[in-house]
């Protein structure tokens, strides 16, 4: 009887640690990582203006983008970074201007897409390097329909 | 002795079933954001502090120093209650028509800690809809593969006498370490910002 009780407590205590453990299984890793030294958003509009991932050859992407130091909790200005553009494979770097949008202020940045650019995703990225030395990037969420997209 | 050997037999059942519960992955043929309606109350969440709500004018989006930081986008669910489904869904819109189904896709941070926004350090999260009841925002993998990656979501249907026009949803996070983070698209240009279609 001793034997079965141990047994059984090991087995209670085996789970509790894997319950714990459920809570924050190793396998859920948060996007687009646990930790981030600076914090980055970047949306996509349509010349209009309007929330898209979806473009085509000859028009415009709009990136609206902002920037947070996680440290200072200070979102980035055009006087904290050095450096903050997005990188689209086989083109020029898009760099991200500090400007009025609506009543607030973002970086925003225009790739007018060529028309010898594949059709298919634009795995796009952003980079940010502020004037104290501390880096952030944005990468999209890895659900196809909802990445930049260049249609027909 | 027998009455402590049944009890944690009956707790190893039980831990059994919840840890199995915890590990079940999504299943296969499930399409974003899930089959499941994602509208819920957000029960228990206190109302977000007033403070954080409009920001001023000629400051940086969203504010000048933030607790918690957001990323958020609207997609189009596949499964529109009340409307036909476009196309192609899962796509980021600003523009959504009656009856239709808008998906919040968040992730974020806590300053100070730098830390993901995850349910470890995550008390509530919901976005507030003028005239509905809380929508809360869920945890889970979405997307496919290598590129399968945890964030929040929240959809709700649109109904179909739901007034015209921008929408200016809120969305509130706060964290074990009682810091809030809020999103709203003020301050940006109407046509950027979630707007309601005939």
């Amino acid at each position: 009887m001793k034997k079965l009780l141990t047994a059984s407590a090991a087995a209670l205590a085996l789970l509790a640690l894997g319950a714990t453990a459920g809570a924050q299984t190793p396998g859920e890793i948060p996007f687009p990582a646990p930790k981030a030294d600076v914090f980055v958003a970047v949306n996509t509009a349509t010349a209009a203006g309007e929330a898209s991932n979806l473009t085509t050859r000859g028009s415009s992407v709009i990136f609206i983008a902002f920037a947070a130091d996680t440290k200072t909790k200070k979102v980035l200005t055009d006087k904290d970074v050095k450096y903050f553009y997005v990188a689209i494979p086989g083109q020029p770097n898009v760099k991200l201007a500090y400007s009025k949008l609506g009543s607030r202020y973002v970086w925003t940045g225009t790739w007018t897409v060529p028309a010898s650019q594949p059709l298919g995703i634009v795995p796009f990225k952003a980079l940010v390097k502020t004037n104290t030395k501390r880096y952030g990037s944005f990468v999209q969420i890895g659900v196809t329909n909802a990445m930049l997209t260049v249609t027909a | 002795m027998r009455s402590l050997v049944f009890l944690l037999g009956v707790a190893l059942v039980a831990g059994a079933f919840a840890a199995s519960a915890a590990a079940q992955p999504p299943a296969p043929d499930k399409h974003f954001p899930g089959n499941d309606a994602y509208v819920g109350l957000a029960t228990g969440a206190p109302a977000a502090p007033a403070a954080a709500q409009t920001p001023a004018a000629d400051k940086p989006f969203p504010g000048e120093v933030a607790d918690v930081l957001l990323y958020v986008d609207i997609v189009n669910s596949p499964r529109p209650k009340g409307a036909a489904p476009r196309p192609k869904a899962c796509t980021q819109l600003s523009s959504f028509k009656r009856g239709e189904r808008p998906v919040l896709r968040i992730f974020g941070v806590e300053t100070g800690t730098g830390e993901a926004l995850t349910p470890e350090n995550v008390k509530y999260a919901y976005v507030k809809i003028p005239g509905l009841p809380n929508v809360k925002l869920n945890w889970g993998p979405h997307g496919a593969g290598t590129a399968r990656a945890y964030f929040w979501t929240a959809g709700w249907d649109i109904a179909a006498d739901y007034p015209l026009g921008v929408l200016p949803f809120k969305v509130v996070f706060k964290t074990e370490s009682g810091k809030f983070g809020i999103f709203t698209q003020d301050g940006l240009p109407p046509e950027n910002r979630l707007t309601i279609l005939p």
